[in-house]
């Protein structure tokens, strides 16, 4: 599996003798190495992992170096890795042949080795840059657009605390989002929710989906109708019979605060179980939903479950990437961790800054969001 | 590969082939899942004996299949689920949509 940070490279090369000297070179400067005898073996390495760049000879027993290029260019998962040839050959006809494929380099075998390696590092911080450049100007665009997934400002309510904490994901933006709904003088409404997927693509589609809950939320709210299971229930349909929507799967939590009482709704679909923390007796409670993701059946049924909070009551309400973690290098998902986590920090403070600090100190592998709503 | 197909007719038995079912690996798998159903398997049982962890984009690739496979009147079922998958599907309700079985065989049984 391709690491997070770190760099890969598959080399490709018969000469088992040259392979062995390339490896041990790349090695030496932090790479981590596959290496194949044949282009047969290198595309079975393609079946395991992706790395960050395929060092290949040209002329081998079986498929030759095009040939190898020409596969790789075949699979969509694999035609984006940065090619560059390894080759005995300084010839002009075999370079444009190899450039028509997309090669982004030739490397002659005479080369020294620091220099292979050098060469192949700076073809990898090249398109590293251009990479960030390219994401810097979808992120001004976007800032343009004024496309953001969560509140710029959240409403103030009496006696009642609204907060959030959001992290993206090695600073893209995904498909979490969060929202709070002012709709009349007592009725808050708090959504959070999580686009299924990673990066442009999920934040691409929240905004689509978010419409619909700001949509929805007013027109139920319009026609008397407060309950977040129904407005769960209108936006899943919708979502069903838009055609632009059909390949998306969403989670969304709906919570209705009244400030009129201390009680509040809660309707879920495919979200995690929120978490109420009693301050007075110090436990934590589990509060889980019986509704599926949006988008996967039309006429799902969602329930309401009413909650009472006490003073001092806190609700946690959060997407799948803060119980993602990697231990060891090894990725994981704990619930039952991350809640026993939760439950300790409120323990020594029920200030949201402190469990926010705590929580920013952590590293995800997904963004990361958590909604704070506190009976004060 | 990211699925290994075995035949166990009618059952179809597709072995996730990775440790870290992730982003990485979700559109193939979506496209090779979709093809065995659009190529006829009714009953396609995805073992993820091999797999540790299972991430947002690969239940994504997932639930997509199933409702593929729904519209082609066609069956997923998965096995082999370790415990903190099984847990993440049990606290997100996708328990609800899959049927789930602790083998193949058990699978094979219904």
């Amino acid at each position: 599996m391709n690491k997070q940070n770190n760099k890969s490279i598959l080399i490709v090369d018969d000469n088992l003798l040259m392979l062995k000297v390339i490896e041990k070179n790349f090695a030496d400067d932090g790479f981590i190495c596959y290496t194949a005898g044949s282009a047969e073996e290198g595309l079975e390495v393609l079946q395991r992992t992706v790395p960050s760049v395929i060092l290949s000879d040209y002329e081998m027993p079986g498929l030759n170096g095009f040939e190898f290029r020409e596969k790789v260019l075949a699979h969509e998962r694999t035609q984006h890795i940065p090619f560059v040839f390894l080759t005995a050959h300084d010839n002009t006809q075999l370079r444009l042949k190899g450039l028509d494929l997309q090669a982004i380099d030739y490397i002659t075998k005479d080369t020294p080795f620091p220099v292979i390696v050098s060469k192949v590092n700076n073809i990898l911080l090249s398109l590293r840059q251009q990479h960030l450049q390219s994401v810097e100007e979808l992120k001004k665009a976007a800032n343009a657009l004024q496309y953001t997934a969560v509140p710029r400002q959240l409403p103030v309510l009496d006696e009642w605390e609204l907060h959030y904490m959001y992290q993206s994901f090695q600073d893209y933006p995904g498909g979490d989002f969060i929202d709070c709904i002012k709709v009349n003088q007592h009725l808050t409404y708090c959504v959070i929710g999580d686009v299924v997927g990673k990066k442009w693509k999920a934040w691409f589609f929240t905004f689509g989906i978010l419409s619909y809950i700001r949509s929805a939320i007013r027109l139920c709210v319009l026609d008397n109708q407060v309950s977040p299971a129904a407005i769960l229930q209108k936006i899943n349909y919708v979502i069903g019979e838009d055609e632009t929507l059909q390949d998306i799967l969403c989670s969304l939590g709906i919570i209705l605060i009244d400030t009129n009482t201390s009680h509040v709704l809660y309707a879920g679909a495919g979200d995690l179980p929120l978490l109420i923390y009693r301050q007075q007796q110090q436990v934590q409670e589990r509060v889980q939903h019986n509704g599926i993701l949006l988008g996967l059946q039309k006429d799902a049924t969602y329930t309401d479950i009413e909650i009472t909070l006490q003073k001092g009551d806190i609700i946690t309400a959060f997407t799948d990437g803060l119980i993602d973690m990697k231990v060891n290098d090894v990725s994981t998902t704990d619930y039952d961790g991350f809640a026993l986590y939760i439950q300790a920090l409120l323990k020594t403070s029920t200030q949201f800054t402190y469990l926010k600090q705590a929580l920013e100190q952590q590293t995800f592998i997904d963004d990361a969001t958590l909604l704070w709503i506190k009976n004060i | 590969m990211i699925i290994q197909i075995t035949e166990s007719s009618p059952y179809t038995i597709a072995t996730v082939n990775v440790t870290e079912a992730n982003l990485e690996w979700s559109e193939a798998f979506k496209q090779q899942m979709m093809q065995l159903i659009d190529s006829g398997h009714k009953k396609v049982i995805v073992s993820f004996e091999k797999v540790s962890y299972v991430d947002s984009s690969f239940l994504g690739a997932l639930v997509a299949s199933l409702k593929h496979a729904i519209s082609q009147h066609a069956d997923i079922m998965l096995t082999h689920l370790n415990k903190d998958v099984a847990n993440l599907l049990q606290l997100i309700r996708l328990d609800k949509v899959f049927t789930i079985y602790p083998t193949n065989a058990a699978a094979m049984q219904q």
